[in-house]
């Protein structure tokens, strides 16, 4: 009984110890980093929806980007971008025009609405106010596609 | 007490049966919900060698992922079907070892570009424990459900373990209030625009928008009452309204950050005192 209760803490709680020290998880073992990284200064990914009169817009609509969620997305394109690998991020936003391209062709979905999708990394401005694209210190476009 | 007394966890058959089925009904529905709210949002869609293999080509194949990621929604059934199974009582054991299994199938363990998901890790792991536990005995009245003590100081590590982050990484702004505000608003931000929930509402404006002193007592809040858990817990006096406070933190943070805290969920069973082990046996 004694023997076993030991085996199953050193399995368990060792390599939880472990991640904890090293702030690396290793899957199913974590150290439960939950929203503890500092917050400032905040930056995160907008997907705009480029009218026919030019006028930009928050795309809400996920079928711009399907399969993907857009939610989804910024947070993927906003990774790849922290690790340097914008080139990556321009190569997943131009396969999803094309998909979404050939997707308004065959009829599929009303998908008109926008006629390009851009990406811009936007760096809030700090203060108590709540995070808004107009206010804003950096705005740098990561991609535009053609739809 | 004597040593092995205090490692066992000797309770009632009746007793443990309520539990094994309240803690089956409430992970199979953790399952489910989980499997719901990952698959709208979050990493099983991102996986790169899964149905996003068209456009992540960059990142490379590899066979055995794809397989896994396509078994995700069988494999979500089959848990839920096991799990069912050990509520009713029919080789619970085996019933929990192949839910466990099978739950590593169920989500996609990658996070997009970085790190590793862990929402859901606590409520696999718990399977696990769940399968090495005697659920039933022929000879005697009492069963030893030992693990459950592993169960509830891996659902202290949890809390712990992130408070001590939060202070360590970034203290004063959690302690101080900010943090929390700014994970508020930066939800707002993110979701608001395509998830029907608070965020439409402006719930989460409305919090960030609370006077500063309550800002910072509900931000320096959470940390204390992550650090101070394990006092709350292991004194019994105070166990009842600590977990119910927690409970209505988590849930607050499921509704206000989006987080789907399923993995913790289940683990509020092990501490609930209808099951609580039976100390004169123990002695």
């Amino acid at each position: 009984m004694k023997l076993r209760f030991v085996i199953v803490v050193v399995v368990l709680f060792v390599p939880l110890l472990v991640c904890f020290v090293m702030d690396r998880e290793y899957w199913p073992y974590s150290h439960f980093p939950l929203f503890v990284r500092p917050p400032e200064p905040f930056q995160w990914v907008r997907i705009i929806g480029v009218r026919p009169d030019g006028k930009e817009e928050l795309v809400t609509n996920d079928s711009y980007v399907s399969p993907y969620g857009l939610v989804r997305l910024a947070f993927t394109i906003d990774n790849l971008v922290r690790e340097g690998r914008e080139q990556d991020a321009r190569q997943v936003m131009a396969k999803l025009a094309e998909r979404t391209r050939r997707r308004r062709k065959m009829g599929l979905s009303n998908l008109s609405l926008y006629k390009a999708l851009r990406v811009y990394r936007i760096q809030y401005a700090p203060g108590p106010r709540p995070y808004s694209d107009q206010h804003f210190t950096k705005k740098a476009l990561i991609s535009e596609e053609e739809l | 007490m004597n040593r092995l007394g205090t490692l066992s966890f000797r309770i009632t058959q009746e007793r443990a049966v309520r539990l094994r089925q309240v803690y089956s009904l409430i992970t199979a529905l953790s399952f489910l919900d989980a499997y719901e709210v990952v698959t709208k949002v979050s990493d099983s869609q991102w996986n790169p060698n899964g149905l996003m293999a068209p456009i992540f080509d960059f990142v490379g194949r590899s066979w055995g992922r794809e397989v896994l990621f396509q078994l995700q929604p069988y494999s979500v059934a089959l848990v839920v079907l096991a799990l069912l199974v050990a509520a009713v009582g029919y080789k619970p054991r085996l019933a929990f070892a192949v839910a466990a299994v099978f739950s590593l199938f169920c989500f996609s363990l990658t996070v997009a570009a970085r790190g590793l998901r862990h929402p859901e890790a606590p409520m696999i792991v718990s399977l696990f424990l769940c399968a090495l536990m005697p659920w039933s005995s022929q000879k005697e009245r009492f069963v030893d459900l030992w693990t459950i003590h592993l169960q509830r100081a891996l659902f202290v590590f949890v809390f712990v373990a992130s408070g001590l982050q939060k202070v360590w990484l970034s203290g004063a702004e959690w302690l101080g209030g900010d943090a929390l505000k700014h994970h508020l608003l930066w939800a707002q931000l993110a979701y608001a625009h395509t998830e029907p929930s608070a965020f439409q509402l402006g719930f989460n404006q409305m919090l960030a928008g609370l006077p500063d002193l309550l800002i910072v007592f509900l931000g320096g809040g959470v940390v204390v009452a992550e650090l101070l858990l394990p006092f709350f817990l292991y004194v019994k006096r105070v166990r009842a309204g600590a977990l119910f406070l927690l409970l209505l933190m988590v849930v607050l943070f499921r509704f206000t950050l989006f987080v789907p805290f399923n993995g913790i969920y289940v683990l509020f069973v092990f501490w609930l005192g209808a099951f609580d082990r039976d100390e004169a046996v123990g002695t």
